[in-house]
Order: structure tokens, then sequence, then C-alpha cells
């Protein structure tokens, strides 16, 4: 007895207690962070920085703006390539004209008597005909309009809760239940908040709960009341869009099977291409030399080096993402090796070998015995000398390009432009040249003597791709192309810098890695 | 993805082979005319004339000179050790007396190494001389023209020496057309060549001992005295050069301890030299000179002559200068 209300009195005075924390934890938390942070050595240069940060502004600029346009593209793509939409049971179409004109949209059933709604501003329709197929044309006026078509599952009678884990985000509250209070129960392991849109835009149908706000993963009560329709997900949505990214279990749509030349499932809302490829490249390379005097009087050193040297097949190899920002555009960056191949020969005269020799020599005496003694004796040569040495120019690259594909995404058969720029890290080489007395030396990270420095350098990218599918996740591509070198990739003491310029056909493959990645 | 991956490596495989079909690589190309690429042996003993004249003149000391009126007797000095004594009207001139001035030219060889420069042997190798030195003395008038000399006419040729020894005679040597780069000394004929005879001569303005060749012949003056007979045998020199041949290359044997040297000959069967009569047990230096595209090589081996053996003779495959052959000529 004594034991427990001596353990009721600790339980009462700490059961409330929360430890206060030292002074200083978060600013320590803070200033460790900061330290962590890794420096990046390859791109501390200004310049290289600037352009980097160049390259990557224009690419994700140009992604933005396709990005923020899929949505009007999508539409247009829709009702220009005359898409339909199946409504099987349970499903409604809900069209939301967000202009402020009225007009704007003429939807069709093409199987029953033609029917023909009109969508005023601002309005939000429902279509509801099970099996049947409603086609949108396009307004009279104005192709541009704002539209989001999407379907909506709406259940029966009863509540469907699902399992919100990071993957499964989405359930849906039946519509046509009316006062009640249903409970939403969230996984407590993952912690997700969660969302309550109410795109009617009006709060009289959600008692306490309005537009976008989160509720917290805790046991949640709402009253829905004479609602039409809300989704509910765990994912913020885009641009206030009402996008059901991913469908639930058992109401997944076949969309695979309504929209003909596709080979994925549209969104709800359009078509609107978000593929990201992993690329696997190979390419033979004719490299162009450059070399720039930095000496005055070096021609004859330059034109002896010239004479000496010439440019083999090289190659490249590499491998790089490609992501859609829009049906047509790609941006593409990766990590490739290239190597450029030199011949270097020098004839040197007057050069001279020596061997050894077995000799046997008879001596005949007369009245005596021959005698025959071996003998091992050099043997000299003189003459001249060709040395052939193989040169290797090693480069580690990172390409960053854009590509424009010309024919659709679905065809077997695609044309694509690219053009971008090719930044090299880091430069390494191995080989022979001649030194300032025209005599061969080796040059290369092994060798003592300092010849070669290399830079950091950048080139242009230009090509044009074509690609053919073999599945659906795997195309082959063959890809000629040119880069033109900007800056020096060699300076060498001798007086004079270099860069290459290459024409090169590149062979590869391409492998989709998502699937049902609309938007 | 295998089906991806199957392609990829078919194209990267592809891509490899195609720019990487190249090897470091280096040749050599002998020059067909190069001298020293040529190791096939003359079927002529002796080297050819123009390569031993060509080492003579690279080699050789100039000559002393001197001239006299042919129209009186007259004492000419020639160096510091030399002395020559031409009589009155001792000269014709294509077969004319011969009264005008008198150039004289005089090759004096003393030295083991002065010997090898002029490729000679200071003996034939039958019978061993020690000698105090070669004389070669020819006559031309102010056009360059031979002169020779008259009938019975003897002149004198002194060699002074402060350690004038007994036994040293008048060796004369002689050439012929078809070996004129070979010497062969006789004993001088006293009664039409030539003798010797111990003097003492106004060298100066002082009289010093000499040794004095009186000759009627003009050519090659030979004193010196005869070694001792002893055992002699034979012996072949193997070059350890291949590009060392006879067409290129002399061997000498060179005496330690008697002034003499004797040129080897060549056995162009077995590609070897050759020297006869050499003493058993004499100390000797084997020496090869050789002289390819204007450069000289030299090799040297000491040796103590044993009976019937054949010899290893190690050259060098280092150019030497003509300064450096002199030096080593010098040390001989």
């Amino acid at each position: 007895m004594t034991d427990k209300l001596f353990d009721s009195f600790i339980s009462n005075k700490l059961k409330n207690y929360e430890s206060p924390l030292p002074d200083g934890l978060w600013e320590k938390i803070i200033a460790e962070e900061d330290k962590r942070k890794p420096a990046i050595i390859w791109w501390k240069t200004k310049q290289i920085l600037l352009l980097a940060f160049a390259i990557l502004f224009t690419t994700f600029s140009v992604g933005y703006y396709f990005n923020a346009h899929r949505n009007i593209n999508n539409f247009r793509a829709l009702v220009e390539n005359k898409k339909t939409i199946i409504i099987t049971n349970n499903e409604k179409i809900v069209i939301e004209n967000k202009e402020n004109t009225s007009n704007s949209v003429e939807i069709v059933n093409n199987k029953k008597a033609i029917k023909k709604e009109k969508i005023t501003a601002k309005d939000i329709t429902e279509i509801n005909d099970n099996n049947t197929s409603i086609a949108a044309s396009k307004s009279k006026n104005n192709l541009n309009n704002n539209y989001i078509i999407s379907k909506k599952i709406t259940a029966e009678k009863s509540l469907q809760i699902e399992d919100l884990t990071a993957n499964k985000n989405n359930f849906f509250i039946d519509n046509k239940i009316k006062n009640i209070t249903p409970t939403f129960k969230l996984n407590k392991k993952n912690n997700p908040k969660f969302r309550i849109i109410n795109d009617l835009k009006s709060s009289n149908y959600l008692k306490n709960y309005t537009k976008n706000e989160p509720v917290e993963s805790k046991e949640t009560k709402i009253t829905i009341t004479n609602h039409k329709a809300f989704w509910a997900s765990t994912i913020p949505l885009k641009n206030d869009l009402l996008h059901t990214k991913k469908l639930v279990n058992n109401n997944v749509l076949e969309l695979k099977k309504l929209f003909n030349g596709t080979d994925d499932c549209p969104s709800t809302t359009g078509v609107i291409r978000n593929d990201l490829y992993i690329e696997g490249y190979a390419s033979p390379d004719v490299a162009i030399k450059k070399i720039s005097e930095n000496t005055s009087g070096n021609n004859n050193y330059l034109s002896k080096k010239d004479s000496s040297e010439t440019m083999l097949l090289g190659f490249t190899i590499g491998a790089r993402l490609s992501k859609s920002l829009s049906n047509n555009l790609l941006l593409k960056a990766g990590l490739q090796y290239t190597q450029f191949n030199e011949k270097f020969t020098l004839r040197t005269e007057n050069d001279r070998r020596q061997t050894i020799i077995i000799n046997e020599h008879t001596i005949v005496r007369p009245g005596l015995p021959d005698t025959t003694i071996s003998d091992t004796s050099f043997s000299l040569q003189i003459g001249y000398r060709v040395r052939s040495n193989i040169n290797k120019y090693k480069n580690l690259e990172i390409p960053l390009m854009l590509s424009y594909e010309l024919s659709k995404p679905e065809s077997n058969w695609q044309l694509a432009i690219n053009a971008g720029a090719i930044v090299n890290v880091t430069s390494w080489y191995e080989g022979k040249t001649i030194d300032a007395n025209y005599n061969p030396i080796v040059v290369g990270s092994k060798s003592n003597n300092s010849i070669y420095k290399s830079q950091v350098g950048i080139s242009l990218y230009g090509g044009v791709t074509i690609l053919r599918k073999i599945d659906e996740q795997i195309a082959v591509f063959a890809e000629p192309y040119f880069r033109y070198g900007i800056s020096n990739s060699l300076q060498s003491s001798t007086g004079f810098t270099q860069k290459f310029n290459v024409i090169g056909l590149q062979f590869g493959a391409r492998f989709k890695i998502n699937k049902n990645k609309h938007l | 993805m295998n089906k991806f991956f199957n392609i990829l490596f078919l194209i990267i495989f592809l891509n490899f082979w195609l720019a990487s079909c190249t090897k470091n690589t280096e040749k050599f190309t002998p020059y067909t005319t190069a001298e020293l690429n040529d190791i096939s042996w003359s079927s002529r003993t002796q080297m050819p004339l123009a390569k031993h004249q060509a080492i003579i003149s690279a080699l050789s000391k100039q000559d002393f000179t001197n001239s006299f009126n042919a129209a009186y007797s007259d004492t000419i000095s020639i160096n510091s050790q030399l002395q020559l004594m031409f009589p009155a009207n001792s000269c014709l001139l294509n077969g004319i007396n011969f009264l005008g001035n008198v150039n004289t030219s005089l090759k004096q060889l003393t030295s083991k190494g002065d010997f090898i420069r002029n490729l000679t042997s200071s003996c034939n190798s039958n019978k061993l001389y020690d000698s105090k030195g070669l004389f070669l003395l020819s006559l031309k008038d102010d056009n360059s023209k031979n002169i020779t000399l008259t009938n019975g006419s003897e002149y004198d040729l002194s060699l002074v020496d402060s350690n004038i020894l007994q036994g040293y005679e008048y060796i004369a040597g002689s050439t012929n057309a078809a070996n004129p780069d070979s010497i062969y000394w006789a004993l001088a004929d006293s009664l039409d060549v030539g003798y010797l005879v111990y003097s003492s001569i106004l060298f100066n303005g002082q009289f010093k001992k000499a040794y004095q060749i009186k000759s009627k012949a003009l050519g090659w003056i030979n004193i010196a005295a005869p070694i001792k007979s002893m055992a002699v045998t034979w012996f072949n020199v193997v070059l350890g050069v291949s590009n060392f041949t006879n067409k290129n290359t002399a061997v000498f044997a060179v005496f330690k301890d008697f002034n003499t040297v004797i040129k080897l000959k060549s056995d162009v069967a077995s590609k070897t030299f050759f020297a006869e009569n050499i003493p058993v047990g004499a100390n000797i230096n084997l020496v090869s000179i050789s002289y390819i595209d204007g450069l000289f090589y030299l090799g040297s081996q000491a040796i103590t002559v044993a009976n019937a053996i054949q010899y290893s003779l190690k050259s060098s495959v280092v150019p030497v200068s003509i300064a450096g052959v002199n030096a080593f000529l010098e040390a001989l």
C-alpha cells in the first residue's frame, strides 16, 4: 500500500515532466551541419561555376516553361488527337474550366445520341454516363484553354480507407454519403500529413476544414455533408491542380487500353510525357588537333613536331540520364570517358644497332689438322630508326545537352537534334613527343618532366540522333556529332597550347527506367 | 534489361576494337651503302690501297723538309736528331744532271706508334730486328718532279744518339707495284746499296756520336739490330667485331721488350689475322686499328706468346678521335 502511494506520488510529479535542453544545443547542431558541407573541389574555379550555373539555369528554365504549360499542351494533345475517355462503372469525368470565358469546350458523346455540353467559365461539370466514350473537341475560339480533365472515382456506400504508405497516396471518400462522420486512420509509421482538398471551393461542404488545410497524422474526424466531390492525398499538389497521381488499389483504371497508340498510361488530367531514360553509348572519334603558338620564333619546332604527329581514331564511352521536359524536349547529362589517339613517328638518322653473333673460324695450316674456333662477336649496323609511338590523351568529361525530338514519342523511328556543352573535368596523357632539341622525350603522368600541363576545357556539342525502338523500354540509336573545342585542353612548356575538335558517330542503347510516369 | 546490356556491350566492344588496333613499333633499317654494314672480307690479303693511304694521311706526322743546291756539296739538318749530307753534282732529273734547288722530304718513324701510324712492320717476321728508326727520303725539284741520284753517288744520313749501341745495321726496305703498301726489309748490300758506320759528326756546332748510313739509294732505311733468335711459333687472332675485316683493319704485334712491330697478315678463309715466326714467350701487345666511315676503332690485348694458339682480340665498338688514337699509340 505504501509502495503504491509512493509510486503514485512520483508518477503524479513526473508524468508531464520534460527535461530542459542544454543551452546552445540547437546552435551546435546547425554549426555541425555547416561543417559537414563537403567542398566540391572540381568547381572552385569561378569560370566553371559561372558556366555551370548558366547551363543549368538555361536548361531548367526551359524545363519549367514547358512544365508550366504542359497542361495546356496536354489538353491540346488530347483534343487534337481525338482521344477519348471511356467511363466505366463508378467513374465520373470532371471537367473544370479554369478560364473566364464560356462556351469553351464541347463534350460529345460518341455512342449515344450526340450530347453536347458546354462548360461555362469557372464551371465544374461531371459527366457520368457509364460505358460511353466522350471526346473533347476544341473550342472555336481559343485552343489555349486551361482545363483540367480528370477522372473521379466514387465509391458506393462504404468509406474507403487506404494504407497510406509512401507510395500509396490516395484514397477517396464516397461522395454520396451524407451526414456522416468518417474517421481516417493513417499509417503512423510514415507519419504522413493528410490533406483534404475541396475542389468545389465551397467551405459549406466540409465542416471545420477549408481548402488545402493539412491534417496531422493521427485519428481524424471530419464531417461531410452534401458535398459533390473531393480528393484526398498525402502528396502536396502541384500548382493547385487537382491531380490524382496514382490510383488506389482495386480502382485502377485500365487507361492503357483507352488511348490508341500510346504505350504508357496517361493521367486522368491528360497526356503529359514524364520519361526517364538511361543511355549507354560509345563512339569512334576523329579528332582534329589545333595548336596555337605562344612563343614567337617557335615555327621550326612546331613544324617538326607537326610532321611527327598524326591523329588516329579515338573513342568515347559514356552513360547519361535523359529526362523529358515536355513531349519533345529532353535534358541529358552524364559522364563520359574520351580518348584521343595520336601516332608519334620519329626518324633518327645514323642510329646504330649492335647484335651478338656466333662465328666459326676454320684455320688451315699446312701439315697440321684443321682447327675450328667458335667465337662470340658483336656485329654493328648503322642505319635509320623509325620509332612509332601511340600517344593517348585521356579525358573525363561531363556532357550537358538538350535534345529535341522531331517525331512523336510513341513512334518506332525517331529523329532528334541535340545541342549542348561538354565540360572536360580532368585530363591525363601518356606518350612521346620531341623536346626543343628535336630529341624524343617521354611525356605523361609517370614521367619526371612537365612538358604538358592539362587544363579544364569546354567544348560545344551538336548532333543528330536516329533512334529505333526495340521494345517498350529499349531503343538503340546512332548519333553523328561534332564538338568544337572552345578552350585549350593542354598547355606545353615548349611554347604552344592545344585543343581538339571532334567528329564522331555515337552508337548506343537507351533504357526507359520509369513506367506509367505521366502527369 | 538483359537485352539492353547485351546491346550496350556489343557496341562498346566494337568501338574498342575499331579504335584500338594500334601499337608502339620501332623499326631499324640499315643503310645499304654504309661501309660499317659491310662485313665481308676481301680476297686480297692486304688492305685496299685507298683505305691504307687514308689511314696514313689521317694519322701520320708531317715529313721533315729542307733543301740544298745540287751543284754544291751540302750538309743539312733535318731535326734535332738527323742530318743529311749530299755531295755535289749527285742529282739527276729525268736522267740528266741536275744542278738546281733540290727539296728534301724525310719521313721518320722512330717509335712503335710511328710504325703503326704508317701501317708498316719494322722488320720482316722471319727475321726480327730491334729498330732505331725507319726513314724514307725523297728528293724533288721546285716543280715537284722526282730527282734521283747519279750512279755511284753516296749521301750520308746521320742519326745522333747519346747511347750508341753496337750491332746495328743498315736494313733497306723495298716495295713493289703489286704491294705498294708492304715493305720488304733486307740487309743492305754494302757495295750496291750502302752500309752503316759509327761516327762522330759535327752537329749544330758540336761533335756528337751518331749512327751514320752511307747510302747510294733513295728509299726506306732501317737502322736496326737483329734480335737473338729463339724458338718461334705462329698464332691466329680473331677480332671480336664482325665489322672489322681485312678491308678496314690492320692488326699488329707490338713487342714490349723491343722497338719492334710486326703487322699481321689476313687469312681470308678463316677470317682471322695471323703472325708467323714469333718467339715463344715474347711479351706482346696485340693492337688492332680500324678505319670505317671516317671513324677510328681501336683494340688492344696483352699476351705472352704460347705455342700455336688462337687469340681473341676484343676490339671496342666505340669510335675514337684522332687525338685519342695518337695518345694511345704514343703510350705503346
